[in-house]
Order: C-alpha cells, then structure tokens, then sequence
C-alpha cells in the first residue's frame, strides 16, 4: 500500500516519435548517403551503361539480376544502417538508455522500429524518384517496366531487406562493430568449408550441404534475406523464396532482437 | 567483538526496502547480505568505502543490474518486475558521466530527457541550467566531466520525482559548485517532497542534509539509524584509566571505536549515555568529556572499528 | 532585516536546536525583537544549507515553546510576549555548562573556574569582554 501517487511512463507514441528524432538528427548524413546511393543505382539502369547496368543495378526486383554484386552491396549497406542506428550506444554504454522509466524490451524494440521505418521511407522515396527520372530521360530503362519483373515480388525483396536490417540489429546490439562481423559470417563461413575442403575434412558433397543449410533453401538464413543459393554438385545457383519463408525468419530474426536486448551486461 | 549498533529501522511503508540483498560480479561479492530501509520523506546518506556496494544498491533499485538473491522494493514495487514504473518514480545521478548520445548538445538532450517524464518542468530545468553555469548550445562531448555531472543532476531533478538517487553527487565538481549544489538541492527540497538516497565520500557537505545514515563495507550495513537516534546513543567518552585497567568487558559488544592505550583514551560506545557512563565509572575509568558526534565523526568511528577487528 | 544566524560545523549538538539557540541568541542580544518576522523556513534552510525538515522541526519546537507563533498566509513572527530576560537565563545556563564541562575536561574544579572567570573579565584585553567586564 503506498501513500505517494506514482507517476506514469511515457506513451508508446512519444517513445516513438522520440527515438525517430533521434536517428534522424543524430543519422542525418547516413540517411543522405543512404538515400543519394539508392537513387545513384537506379540511374545505372539508364541505357548506354550496358551489361554494367545488370551487374550493379539495384535491379532486387528483377528476377535475372538475383544474387548479383548489386544485391550484396545493398544488404551492406542496411547492415550498415542498423549498425548505425545503435552507434551511440555501444554494447557496455547504454547505462543511461537503460536508465529511462520505459521497459528494457520495449525501449530497444522502438528504437528498431524507428529505424525500421527511416530505412523505408528512404528506400521507397528514393527508389521512386529514381524510377522517375529513369522512365522520363529514357523510357522502358527503369527497372518497372523491364522484363522479369514480377508484380508482387517487391514486397518479397522489401521484407528480405527487414530481415537484413533485423540481422544487423542483433550484430549491433552484441558486437561493438558489427559491420565488420557480417563480413565475417559472409566471407569466413564459406571460406571455412574452403579450407576443410582443401584439408580433406569434408567430403566434396558436404559443402553444398552446409551451404544449402545457412544461406539455400529451404530454411537458409539468406533465404530469409530474400534469395537463396543453392549449392549443388555442379555449382551454385541463386533462387527465389516464397515469402512465408521469408516471413518465418522475419519472426525469428525480431525475437532474436528481444533477446539481445535483453542480456545484461555489466554497463 | 560485533557492534550492537542497530541496523533495523522501524519504517511503515518505506520508499526503499531490500531484504538479504546480495549479489557478486564474477570474484567480487559486492554485496552480502543488505537491508536497507530507507523511510518516505528521508534524506538519507549511504556511506562507505569504495567498493562497499554503494554504486550496486542503486543499480539494482533502478533494474540495472539483478541480485542474486535477496528482496528489494520501490515504493512498494519490484524493480525486477516493475522496472519500467520504478524508474518513472526516480530521479538518478550516476557516478561518472552520461553514457551515450556523446554527440547531443545538450539542450537538446535535456528536451530528449524531459519528454520521457510527463511531469518535466522545462522552466525549472532552465533555470537549474542557469544557477549550475550550463550552457545549452554545447555539445556534450566537449564538456568536462564536472560540465556533464551538473548536466545530469539537472535531469534529475527537473521532473520532480518522489526518489532522488544521488551516487557521489558531490564528485568531480569543484568547491564552488559544489556549495552551489547544496543551495539547489535544498531549494528544490523545500519545494518538491522527496526521499532523497545520497552515496557519498563528501560526508561533511551533505551530512548537513541528513536524517538518516548507513555505514556500508563490504555489501553489509554496519549500522542503519536515524540521526537522532545516533546522536542520542552514540557518543565518545573521553576516559581516564589507571595503569592495569581491565577494561570495561560489559560494554564490550557496544563499543564501536578504541582510541589510545592509556591513561588517556577515546571510546566511542553505543548506548544510554548516563548507562555508559555510569558502567565505565563502575569500571574505575574517569569520565573527562562525553561528546556527541557529528555524522562524519560517527561515520569514520564506526568505519576505523569494523577495519580494526 | 537579516540577522545572520550561525551554525557552527563542529558543533555536536542536533542542528534543530542549534537553531532554535541562535533565534534565542538573537533575541538576547537584541537583533530580534518581539513581533518581529523570521525568515521563511525555506530561505532559512537555503542560508544555513540545511534541509527544510530541520528549520521546521525547530520553528514547531518554537513554536511549543510559546517563543515564535505563525500567522497562516504571512509567515513566522517572534512572539509580542517573548521575553528576552528569560531567554537570558536559559542562554547563560547552557554558556556555563559549556564552560564547566571544558573545564572538567582540562581537570579544574568549580571554583577555580568562577575565579578564573572573575580575574579574567577584570583583566582582559579582549576589547569586547573588558567594556562588559567593566559595566558587570
């Protein structure tokens, strides 16, 4: 029984708005950067720019154009985004993010959400922009109106990139750069399997195994990035997940954000 | 020899209880057993050496770290359950300085700061700013650290809480601010009602401030009482004792402190103090002077008794 | 008006009743005199650095005593019928219990206290004590 009258915490709306001015103040210029490079890679699919225009575009929504160097570039450049988003508070310095009268959770989650929803509107404003001044200075060149490109199948990439953005999410809120602990798991696991090949630890076989395993379908966490490689005998070829797959690791990869959040460590 | 120094206080519906608090960092047992009892409307000053577990107790009141074992309660509220509402009710200045949003100004962070309390007073803040020489259009990262200390006593302060927990308030600020900080907390405790649970090195400074104190070493309270309670039953007996004195073996358990080997000594004894002196009498000592002490006195007196078992 | 009001740092007694001594001093010696106001207990608390709780115990204590009364809306005032002679008496008590107990400390008796006193006021240089030495 208590005799003072307690005071309330903050609505979910304030927090919100709260955390969304926060990022864009302090992430203003990775928001520029993020928007301008966006907009730059539409503009690769202007003609005159040939094969290049395969290779590079932003072309995630174009079907033949899956797992080029392109697509890769811009799941760094999200992981580098959420890595952003969590900047100021390195693991071990979010005492006083810790301090506010808002549940542990529910306070990181906001946070994800707001940049969540910066990289969106980013995405989509930029993407749009770039797909007009693709179709104004050379109609049929932007990516919209290209072959292969399939009605729906946007939403499938868009929440492929969500789940790179939740990926990122859990690398920043566990590891001081975790930028560079992508590059780790893209690089270092495939290169592992490379060195137990040479070794002859593995079995030639075992290694499309492993790699179906983590990045192919049907379970592959690049699966849930929004496309597959499949490892096979004669090599590897990329494909398309269906989106209740994607979906499942959007649910996974968003509990995975509750549970970093939610270790404690000495601040 | 245990000092018979009381460490229950009698307090209904306290703001802070905890109960068999313990809780240890790998090798470090920081605290061993705690129970704290601090009334509503108190100020009371927590003292101890470093590494007592003065830093940790706050933690664990505001859910930044969990016990081990042990109970704890907020205004009635557990921390581990209720952090969030716990924390509404609470003013904090940490130790060191604020951790994160380096690269806010700092107007700008007390506006982020205030708009997470519904009962931010932004002209209060403004003008605490102002009587602590802050000023808003700086960034954080650039201040020195008594600059950001002053920062987030400003945040603690600006919305009024129920509970102010002040972990070293005093530390890093020079003596002029510092004495500053004492005219703003007493104005701001003329004004707002609050339980105040001060930690502290500067004992002099704040014990002005005080009601109540705890002398914690090593994760345990030595001693837990109010001011008046000290001051009426602790006091120093300044004695003379003949050359093979035997002591005075039945005030042994509630004698904190021994000073001196004779014939010229200081004890510092718990108890009635017409008992003790009647008892020392009794013993063969010569009672020169009976003083009461100040907090800081007692405070040391009970420290330099627990070292010296 | 001010009158400056002192709390002395290694003084042992409760600061309450340091308090309610020096409002007594004051009115002794004269700086305060009956009706006159006091200061708020939150100016006070602000002058002397102490917490609020404290100036108000020793106004409510004051207040029992029949020396200081409040008028609701205008503050705290010393009372009409405050008697600085009578205060006198309780003021010179506690400077001569002061004054005993330093000298059982340093092993003198009684009587060499008072006639220490004596010679000393008739004596002294200090200029304050020898123009009172002189007029007592």
């Amino acid at each position: 029984m208590q005799t003072i009258a307690l005071r309330t915490t903050p609505s979910a709306t304030t927090l919100f708005s709260n955390q969304f001015r926060v990022l864009l103040i302090r992430c203003k210029w990775d928001i520029l950067i993020l928007a301008g490079l966006m907009f730059f890679y539409q503009l690769i699919a202007l003609p005159g720019l040939g094969d290049t225009a395969e290779l590079f575009s932003s072309s995630l929504f174009i079907d033949g154009a899956l797992g080029q160097p392109g697509h890769f570039i811009f799941m760094f450049i999200v992981v580098l985004w959420s890595a952003r988003t969590w900047a100021d508070l390195p693991p071990g310095r979010r005492a006083s993010f810790l301090s506010y009268p808002v549940d542990r959770m529910s306070h990181h989650a906001i946070r994800v959400l707001a940049g969540a929803v910066i990289l969106l509107l980013v995405m989509a404003a930029s993407w749009l922009l770039g797909a007009a001044v693709c179709e104004i200075a050379a109609p049929g060149s932007s990516y919209f109106s290209q072959e292969g490109y399939y009605g729906w199948g946007w939403l499938l990439t868009l929440v492929g990139l969500f789940n790179v953005y939740l990926f990122g999410t859990i690398l920043a809120l566990m590891f001081r750069r975790p930028e560079q602990w992508f590059i780790l798991l893209l690089l270092g696991l495939p290169m592992l399997l490379f060195l137990l090949f040479l070794l002859g630890l593995t079995r030639p076989h075992f290694i499309p195994i492993v790699i179906n395993l983590i990045f192919g379908l049907p379970y592959g966490l690049f699966a849930g990035f929004g496309f597959a490689l499949i490892g096979s005998d004669s090599g590897l070829s990329v494909s398309l997940p269906d989106l209740p797959l994607v979906l499942l690791w959007s649910f996974i990869l968003a509990s995975g954000v509750l549970l970093a959040a939610n270790i404690r460590r000495e601040e | 020899m245990t000092s018979s120094i009381p460490t229950n206080l009698e307090s209904e519906n306290p703001a802070i209880r905890t109960s068999s608090l313990a809780k240890s960092f790998r090798s470090n047992r920081a605290l061993a057993g705690l129970d704290l009892t601090v009334p509503e409307g108190a100020f009371y000053l927590l003292v101890g050496p470093n590494g007592s577990g003065k830093t940790t107790t706050m933690r664990i009141l505001l859910d930044l770290v969990r016990p081990d074992s042990g109970e704890v309660e907020v205004f009635s509220l557990p921390p581990g359950s209720r952090g969030a509402l716990v924390r509404a009710q609470i003013g904090y200045v940490p130790e060191g300085s604020v951790t994160g949003y380096e690269w806010m100004r700092v107007g700008r962070l007390l506006e982020h700061h205030g708009s997470y309390f519904p009962s931010w007073d932004v002209k209060y803040a403004q003008s605490l700013a102002e009587a602590l020489d802050i000023d808003l259009a700086r960034r954080l990262k650039k201040l020195s650290k008594g600059e950001t200390r002053r920062i987030q006593l400003v945040m603690a302060l600006a919305h009024r809480p129920p509970l102010l927990l002040l972990d070293e308030p005093m530390d890093g600020l020079d003596p002029l601010i510092r004495d500053r900080v004492i005219e703003i907390l007493v104005a701001h405790l003329s004004e707002t009602p609050s339980t105040v649970l001060a930690s502290t090195h500067h004992i002099q400074e704040l014990e002005k401030l005080a009601d109540h104190m705890g002398v914690l070493f090593e994760g345990r309270l030595l001693s837990q009482n109010s001011r008046e309670e000290l001051h009426r039953t602790l006091r120093r007996y300044m004695l003379e004792v003949p050359r093979e004195w035997s002591g005075a073996p039945e005030l042994n358990d509630a004698i904190v402190h021994r000073n001196g080997s004779g014939p010229e000594i200081a004890w510092a004894v718990w108890g009635e103090p017409e008992q003790v002196a009647h008892k020392l009498k009794d013993s063969g000592a010569t009672v020169r002077n009976v003083t009461a002490l100040r907090l800081e006195e007692a405070a040391l007196a009970i420290l330099a008794g627990k070292e010296a078992e | 008006m001010t009158v400056l009001l002192h709390i002395d740092p290694a003084d042992t007694r409760p600061l309450y009743i340091q308090i309610m001594d020096e409002i007594r001093r004051a009115l002794v010696v004269g700086t305060l005199e009956p009706d006159a106001p006091l200061p708020s207990v939150r100016q006070l608390a602000a002058d002397l650095r102490v917490n609020p709780n404290t100036v108000q115990q020793a106004y409510r204590e004051l207040e029992r005593e029949g020396l200081i009364y409040v008028r609701r809306g205008q503050g705290t005032f010393v009372s009409a019928s405050a008697r600085p002679d009578s205060e006198r008496k309780t003021i010179s008590f506690q400077v001569a219990e002061r004054a005993l107990r330093d000298a059982y400390r340093h092993g003198l008796s009684v009587r060499e206290l008072i006639t220490a006193i004596d010679e000393t006021a008739g004596r002294t240089t200090t200029p304050e004590i020898k123009s009172e030495g002189a007029a007592g």
